[in-house]
């Protein structure tokens, strides 16, 4: 299956301005972006990004191990904006570097563990996991009814420039 | 935005009514609409739009053209849904939503 | 015999060195194939666009020889579907390019769309372009739009026409005074028959060849342009094309009518 996914330029800038924005301990910042999708034919899926939930400055744990962890008041606020709104949510961090942005070994195993939980609340909806890198962006999706998230093959910038970075 | 009561009118003649905005207009999807052309009851998913547009006070939009009913049909995209109208105008907005439906359905009896 | 792909796009190489690999990955649709979208096919054809999806569900006849780019009057003589014509005007200049050309009205077929870079809109209708318009910001996608009109009045008659950019998140059709409920409510009396319109082909070429260097644009900016809105008015007395007076009211503007970010994809989704 390919996956599309497409954010404008104006709702990107603020997710990496908040995702920039220093944190009293917290390395770096996490957020959601929440998105409604479409079939494509023969056999793909479009993500398009409807709006960015931050994650507030309290609901950061101290854990000194990892760049960023979520407290469960952040899962709960997420899963409740997917389940009130009707969206599918896509966690969202940036990797401090240029090029192609590749998730850690950290990244894989939280994001294995949390983003299938959306579908508890939205068990019909692709939920998933984007990294934006200074340049570029990469990510994955949880499409319902597959056990491995699918890397998503083409995402798209669109705005005064449109740019598509082709995974 | 439909009040909660005038879209219980709608509701009360089609299960699963529901509101859909695009452009900066509302339309009420209406699926399985029932609909009564000649001695036949035809069952078709239809979008109604209560506010002007296009020129017409309010529409009716079918998902299929009905045959030997209605004028000059026309084809649409909205809502990411393909519809057929046809030439019923003047139908005003300043009507209850079942009576503005109804208007709209006796053109094709 | 191939052609030398690395000499085919030489002179337009100041688009960049990538330039190339992005214009024959974007998937550009052109609704509507008569007196612009064939411009604007052969022109994207030979920047090296490789993916199209036209939509025409109209055969050429003779009274479109005078401006559809491509047609022949053996087209005319078969009614050949506008659609396999502009497939066959792209393809004999970039072979490689892949070309879905649809011979429907794009309202039924409108799936084939939504993966799309860009769309082109050379329709004749204000209702078609108010649906396509709202189609596009559907999927966040770019929309250009053209339009070309001739007018009689008093001592003749009066060339006009625009190009603007509808970029999702920017200023729409309506901001830009394009789309009125009086255009469409005169459009709708009249049963939404565009009629046979007056038309000419250096008219249409102007227009067409602004829209594709905006496309352009948007992929490979060679001056690193960025702007959210573009309207273009030409006058075709003095034969000028320039920026709208409208712009310089619009310029902090935000776009009221697709303000709501959650009218994206397909809001009867189900796996």
């Amino acid at each position: 299956m390919r996956v599309l996914f497409k954010i404008t330029r104006s709702l990107l800038e603020i997710a990496r301005e908040d995702l920039l924005r220093p944190h009293a301990f917290a390395l770096e910042r996490v957020g959601f972006l929440s998105c409604r999708f479409a079939h494509l034919k023969p056999f793909g899926l479009i993500v398009l990004t409807c709006d960015y939930l931050p994650v507030a400055d309290g609901d950061y744990v101290n854990d000194s191990t990892v760049g960023a962890m979520m407290g469960s008041e952040a899962i709960r606020k997420a899963l409740q904006f997917a389940y009130n709104n009707d969206v599918g949510m896509f966690h969202v961090h940036i990797h401090n570097h240029s090029g192609s942005p590749r998730p850690s070994r950290t990244d894989l195993d939280e994001t294995a563990k949390f983003v299938p939980d959306f579908w508890h609340v939205k068990p019909e909806m692709p939920h998933g996991a984007i990294i934006l890198s200074r340049d570029s962006i990469s990510g994955r999706c949880w499409y319902p009814g597959r056990r491995k998230p699918i890397p998503i093959s083409k995402l798209a910038i669109v705005g005064p420039r449109l740019i598509c970075v082709w995974n | 935005m439909l009040s909660e009561e005038l879209l219980a009118e709608l509701t009360t003649i089609c299960d699963g009514a529901k509101e859909l905005a695009e452009g900066g207009y509302t339309f009420v999807y209406l699926p399985g609409l029932k609909i009564r052309t000649g001695e036949h009851v035809v069952s078709q998913n239809a979008l109604l739009c209560l506010q002007s547009r296009d020129g017409y006070p309010t529409r009716l939009f079918l998902c299929q053209q009905i045959q030997g009913r209605g004028n000059n049909w026309t084809t649409h995209r909205i809502v990411d849904r393909t519809w057929y109208s046809w030439s019923w105008n003047y139908v005003s907005s300043d009507l209850r939503p079942a009576q503005i439906l109804a208007e709209h359905l006796r053109a094709l009896r | 015999m191939e052609l030398n792909r690395q000499n085919r796009l030489a002179s337009q190489s100041f688009l960049g060195s990538n330039s190339e690999s992005i214009l024959a990955q974007a998937k550009i649709a052109i609704i509507g194939l008569s007196g612009g979208g064939s411009h604007v096919a052969l022109q994207l054809a030979h920047v090296g666009a490789g993916n199209f999806v036209v939509f025409d569900y109209d055969r050429v006849e003779a009274r479109n020889l005078n401006r559809m780019v491509g047609a022949t009057a053996r087209d005319a003589r078969l009614g050949t579907m506008k659609s396999n014509v502009i497939r066959r005007v792209i393809k004999r200049v970039n072979p490689r390019a892949k070309v879905l050309a649809i011979s429907k009205k794009w309202q039924e077929e409108a799936e084939h769309l939504r993966d799309c870079d860009v769309i082109f809109g050379c329709i004749d209708t204000f209702s078609e372009r108010q649906q396509l318009e709202a189609t596009a910001r559907r999927y966040l996608i770019p929309y250009i739009d053209m339009g070309m009109d001739v007018c009689p009045v008093a001592e003749g008659f009066t060339i006009g026409g625009q190009v603007a950019l509808s970029m999702p998140g920017g200023l729409c059709l309506r901001c830009y005074g394009i789309l009125t409920d009086e255009r469409l409510s005169r459009e709708a009396a009249q049963y939404g028959a565009a009629g046979s319109r007056p038309q000419v082909v250096w008219a249409n070429g102007v227009l067409a060849s602004t829209a594709v260097g905006i496309c352009v644009q948007l992929f490979c900016p060679w001056r690193n342009q960025q702007t959210q809105g573009i309207l273009r008015e030409y006058d075709g007395e003095s034969h000028i094309l320039s920026t709208s007076n409208k712009m310089a009211y619009l310029l902090d503007t935000q776009c009221p009518h697709f303000s709501d970010s959650s009218s994206v994809g397909d809001p009867f989704w189900k796996l």
